[in-house]
């Protein structure tokens, strides 16, 4: 399973309204580059997104924060970059809006749960496009190894906030408060 | 966690190869893209392992395998110090049958002028919190762009190897390998490494530990 790029005509928003829909593809222009990833994921991919989405969902609800989604769900980052599709992420309930056909904007915080198929999209490619606008937290998750990134905006560049595993304790920056033991995300 | 230190060039004060090779060389000093990238040198037990493996599946080819010495990147302006790299071993000009010494003083030359010019076969970098980003993103892009054929990130965190080769200008997922997985490699055809034996000297510890 490879993805596939599409270049060099540069994509736009239009373009990826006229693709079909519910062909087994996951579509994203990032820069005007179309990024086409096969579907379905693994089952440790989406044992992953909803472990780590339902105590994500758990505590955003709990605090009543605002909003946890999974893919898929549209984000537009900025004209060349829509929609991208995270496998997770957060907004604050001030940014939310009943019936949104997709968000404009950048989440508060996106998860990326890396498979062999998105490893350089999510490591190089996404990591550009949020870090440029602005995602204020990005976690890079690794089915494989077992193991998670923290990666937090300073500056406008992504820091380096550690590589857990095992049952090393997570804490996110953005959701102040929230912890989950890492092997837990992956049910281990 | 360590941060690693980095100097970054401004448009008023940039920071040129003559600076960097000013540096003192207690550190590990690399320099990519106009920015210096420092950081500790702390011994790595996944390195000797390594080399015992890459060593013998590379048995009588025209590669060298070499560690931590400084490679200049000409097209890239750049130097860096890899943990390990295997090389063209025509890009080395020593008098045939050359003795210990003259290798030794060649690389002391090399790492002094930082001049050792080669595009190497295959990099390896034993990651580690500090230079996560650095191994991950900035490297990554540049052995890519400078048209390495073969990376291989080992992470002594997690145990496991990611291996990238270069096909058609751009870094493909060749595999990330953990436990048991044998580790392959597009250059060294005979190659073949557990994954777990690279990371022996962890459990030997933990059974010490767990013995104690």
């Amino acid at each position: 399973m490879t993805i596939t790029i599409t270049q060099p005509k540069t994509w736009t928003y239009d373009d990826y309204l006229a693709l079909p829909e519910n062909d087994g593809n996951r579509y994203e222009i990032i820069e005007g580059v179309l990024y086409t990833t096969p579907m379905p994921p693994t089952g440790d991919h989406q044992v992953a997104v909803y472990e780590l989405g339902r105590q994500l969902g758990n505590f955003v609800v709990d605090h009543d924060l605002g909003y946890v989604l999974g893919a898929p769900f549209g984000v537009h980052l900025s004209e060349e970059t829509r929609p991208v599709e995270p496998d997770l992420l957060f907004i604050r309930k001030e940014r939310w809006q009943q019936n949104l056909k997709f968000f404009k904007g950048a989440p508060d915080l996106v998860v990326e749960i890396l498979s062999n198929s998105t490893r350089r999209l999510d490591r190089n490619v996404k990591f550009d496009a949020y870090e440029k606008a602005g995602v204020p937290e990005y976690w890079i998750i690794n089915p494989v190894s077992l193991s998670v990134e923290i990666w937090v905006l300073e500056e406008e560049k992504y820091q380096f906030k550690g590589e857990f595993t095992g049952t090393d304790v997570i804490h996110s920056t953005v959701l102040q408060g929230f912890e989950v033991v890492t092997k837990s995300i992956f049910r281990r | 966690m360590h941060t690693q230190l980095i100097l970054r060039s401004t448009v008023e004060q940039p920071i040129t190869i003559e600076d960097y090779l000013k540096f003192p060389d207690d550190k590990r000093h690399e320099f990519i893209e106009g920015n210096i990238y420092v950081s500790e040198y702390t011994p790595s037990y996944e390195v000797p392992e390594l080399q015992y493996y890459l060593h013998k599946a590379n048995n009588n080819s025209n590669a060298l395998l070499l560690s931590s010495l400084r490679l200049y990147l000409a097209e890239m302006d750049s130097i860096v110090e890899p943990q390990l790299m295997l090389v063209p071993k025509a890009s080395i000009r020593l008098p045939s049958g050359s003795s210990e010494q003259e290798w030794d003083e060649w690389a002391w030359e090399a790492n002094r002028f930082g001049n050792f010019q080669v595009v190497p076969y295959l990099v390896v970098e034993i990651t580690s919190q500090e230079n996560y980003r650095t191994d991950h993103v900035v490297k990554f892009q540049l052995y890519e762009k400078a048209g390495i054929q073969e990376y291989w990130i080992v992470n002594p965190r997690t145990f496991s190897v990611t291996v990238w080769v270069l096909v058609e200008g751009q870094y493909q997922l060749h595999g990330e390998f953990v436990e048991e997985e044998m580790i392959t490699s597009t250059i060294l055809e005979g190659l073949i490494i557990r994954t777990r034996d690279l990371f022996r000297y962890y459990s030997r510890r933990e059974s010490q530990i767990a013995e104690q």
